[in-house]
């Protein structure tokens, strides 16, 4: 188990004030320990659209349900917008328990989903009948976004059908450590099996940002794991069976299992990342930069830490790794609280002192915790920044061939300065090989020196590469006849070999946090990091490690429903309501 | 059934890096088959046949063997071209499927009009419209000499512009080709062994609950 990152126990009297606040350093944000403590925040994916379809007033009805007794048929999601409307088509299936997994491998799921453009016919629902529930072995066209797959939750499931055949609501108590119904498998976008490539859809402003469609057509499967449990309920039960209480029914979420499918995703978009955490770190410097509050100001700064303390404490996970994360959180959490409550409302710069005193005092779990806590009441201040969490990747692609092999070896340094920390002639360095399997396609993580799999290593190592070519560069520069003012087009003309590390250099130079700065081939590197912090940019919750490869989340748990996203404001119920009767404390708007 | 093109750039990606490229020079060649198809050029099939070609053992070493009766590959050579090593006009005697070249002559074109003869057709471009003399069938050959030049606008063939065309797929005529190309790509894919299975993807738990 990892030790927590504790540096003192005792609160330390604020550092004084500064007039203005810069970002952080990518050196202090891009190591895996620290992007592996992310939590969702305001600028999370689904917050993002569950605050757009609000303003834009969009409005959704289930169009068909032709369900049977045995829970087998179809259902459609609409989701109609000012422009244009969306279908999100659920195919449910009758599957037997022991063909459930949630690995890639599997072949059948309880159910398959597609999210179509625009509203749907019933020819296109034979179409997709037979492609849909194949999933990676069906085909889908350019009038689909997302391809996805969940299966039921065996904790969960059942207990709450036969409470609501039994006309009782299920007991929260039983809901909150799981937080699903059913547990997506793969949620696939961006041209995948098919799909519409990201360019018929990139300029639609309903999508602007990272994960829209993707998001949406989620969003609208939890509506649908509510409606299957109902109607399973009503099956059995027909004249005594009850709906889900909406209080119970919005503590039920859509789960995850994710995989190491997604870990490459962070090192392989380099520009989107850093428009990620970017964002991220704006706002929490346009935060920190505030030059007061006022006691109400700290009064839901209090509330917000209450309610990330209840989410901390409803966090269950049998990872040793996470659990010990956890536990330094609940305790980090209660040490903020602390402090904050030891604060004069009218000193200067108040969220920068707070978030100087983390920097301080608490673990990376509980410091990344306070950056999302920090962001949670200053939607004014930096909701604008979602629209930039977007990057047009093609414009990286060209190599400047023209750059002077001198100016390239002086931006590696600065950009993989950090490479000079690891000896890459030591084993432990180089233990690992991300590869992907014949079987099913996917990324794996292997050992170098135990498996006979470095031929097939994909280039995901940018650190050991960068370390290389600078070497190479330094021998060329070295040869008779040749310098550092010979070009980078005429060096790689030579050494093809450097080409895909040259131009992630040149990308990543301007972006500071493009590049994670750390080893993510090494004996130690944990692969669950790299998932933790993708997932918290979507908005996921409660990260329950089942390995260090794969994890489950949760999405959407306390959000609205459809039915009631005009009354609800959706960024006020991301975290548990505190009221310890089980009733929320939502607030209507 | 149809492809989209962001499917076929990984897929020409993988298959490039199957055949033996380096990484980087991949991802050039997916960069390239994209853009062609982009444009409903043919180029899966122009991928499929230079891979094809250098599987059947006539050439090893990228970027081919120019030094007696070898020819250039498409992939290196522009890659070399859009990095800048050569200068606007030049002539090579021999180009493998040089149909390839032409994504990469597309990043130096700009307002005046750059062309490519292979052989006895001509490619047009400039930044934002393309044209050519000859049909797809023409283009899409085994090897020929090539030329860059600036044009004058007389001698150019009608140029089109796809700035607001609906994004193609790739259509179903492409089938046999991408099975080829799936068949490059499989050499990226580790096999599988018990040990992998497990250890890899880092099961083990109970994962049906």
């Amino acid at each position: 188990m990892k030790k927590p990152e504790m540096k003192q126990d005792n609160p330390v009297a604020s550092p004084p004030p500064v007039s203005s606040v810069a970002l952080r350093p990518a050196s202090q944000v891009m190591t895996l320990a620290r992007m592996g403590s992310f939590h969702q925040s305001r600028l999370s994916f689904m917050r993002v659209l569950l605050r757009r379809l609000k303003a834009e007033n969009w409005q959704f009805k289930q169009s068909r349900w032709l369900i049977d007794a045995k829970g087998v048929g179809v259902a459609t999601y609409e989701a109609i917008g000012p422009e244009r409307s969306y279908t999100l088509v659920a195919f449910a299936h009758d599957l037997p328990a022991e063909k459930r997994s949630d690995r890639v491998i599997a072949e059948a799921w309880d159910a398959t989903f597609t999210l179509h453009d625009g509203t749907i016919s019933d020819a296109d629902i034979e179409r997709l009948r037979q492609n849909v529930p194949l999933q990676e072995a069906g085909r889908i066209s350019d009038d689909e976004f997302v391809l996805s797959r969940a299966n039921r939750s065996v904790r969960l499931f059942d207990y709450v059908r036969d409470c609501l055949a039994a006309g009782n609501q299920p007991d929260l108590a039983m809901i909150e450590p799981v937080g699903y119904l059913m547990r997506t498998t793969a949620v696939y976008g961006s041209g995948k099996f098919g799909a519409a490539d990201r360019d018929i859809w990139a300029n639609r402003p309903e999508f602007s940002g990272s994960f829209q469609p993707e998001l949406l057509a989620v969003w609208l499967i939890r509506s649908f794991t509510i409606d299957i449990v109902e109607h399973m309920a009503v099956v059995k039960a027909p004249a005594k069976a009850v709906k889900l209480d909406p209080d119970i029914r919005r503590r039920i979420g859509v789960g995850n299992s994710t995989g190491l499918g997604m870990a490459p995703f962070l090192i392989n978009h380099p520009s989107l990342i850093h428009a990620w955490i970017n964002a991220r770190e704006t706002a929490l410097a346009r935060v920190r930069a505030l030059a007061a509050t006022d006691q109400a100001g700290l009064a839901g700064f209090l509330t917000m830490i209450a309610k990330a303390a209840k989410n901390a404490d409803e966090w269950t996970t049998d990872s040793t790794y996470q659990h010990g994360k956890t536990q330094s959180l609940r305790y980090d959490l209660v040490r903020l609280d602390a402090f904050v409550r030891s604060l004069d409302a009218d000193i200067d710069q108040p969220w920068d002192s707070i978030y100087r005193w983390g920097e301080f005092n608490l673990s990376l779990e509980g410091q990344e915790q306070l950056v999302s806590l920090l962001l949670e009441d200053h939607g004014d201040l930096i909701d604008d920044l979602a629209s930039g969490m977007a990057s047009d990747e093609a414009a990286h692609f060209r190599i400047d061939g023209s750059m002077p092999l001198s100016r390239l070896r002086q931006m590696m340094d600065t950009t993989y300065g950090w490479t000079k920390g690891i000896d890459y002639s030591q084993n432990d360095a180089l233990a690992r090989v991300w590869y992907v399997s014949e079987e099913k396609l996917e990324p794996r993580l292997g050992e170098r020196f135990e498996e006979p799999i470095e031929p097939y290593e994909q280039p995901l190592a940018p650190g050991r590469d960068a370390v290389r070519a600078m070497k190479a560069i330094g021998q060329w520069i070295k040869n008779p006849g040749r310098s550092g003012d010979d070009n980078v087009a005429v060096f790689l003309l030579k050494h093809p070999e450097h080409r895909h590390i040259v131009r992630r250099m040149q990308t990543v130079f301007t972006l500071p946090y493009a590049e994670i700065q750390d080893n993510t081939i090494s004996a130690e590197m944990q692969p669950i990091d790299l998932l933790r912090c993708k997932l918290s940019f979507f908005g996921a919750s409660k990260f329950d490690p089942r390995s260090d490869r794969w994890l489950r989340i949760t999405m959407y748990q306390g959000a609205p429903f459809p039915d009631e996203l005009a009354m609800l404001d959706p960024d006020s119920l991301f975290y548990p309501p505190l009221a310890s009767t089980g009733r929320p404390d939502h607030e209507r708007v | 059934m149809s492809w989209s093109l962001g499917e076929i750039g990984a897929l020409a990606t993988k298959a490039a890096r199957g055949s033996g490229m380096d990484w980087g020079l991949a991802d050039e060649a997916g960069y390239a088959v994209k853009w062609l198809q982009r444009r409903q050029l043919p180029g899966v099939a122009a991928l499929c046949r230079y891979l094809s070609w250098r599987q059947a053992g006539e050439i090893t070493n990228w970027p081919d063997d120019t030094a007696r009766d070898g020819h250039y590959c498409p992939i290196a050579t522009g890659a070399a071209y859009g990095d800048g090593v050569f200068g606007d006009d030049l002539q090579f005697a021999r180009v493998r499927t040089p149909l390839l070249l032409i994504p990469f002559i597309a990043l130096r074109a700009t307002n005046s009009p750059v062309c490519l003869s292979m052989g006895k057709a001509v490619f047009a471009l400039t930044q934002d419209k393309f044209g050519f003399s000859k049909n797809d069938t023409a283009i899409l050959m085994d090897s020929s000499a090539c030329q860059i030049y600036a044009a004058s606008d007389d001698e150019l063939p009608e140029m089109m512009t796809i700035a607001n065309a609906a994004i193609p797929r790739v259509p179903i005529t492409a089938s046999a080709c991408i099975t080829v190309l799936n068949g490059f790509a499989k050499n990226t894919y580790a096999p599988a062994t018990e040990a992998s299975r497990l250890a890899g993807a880092g099961a083990g738990l109970n994962d049906n609950d």
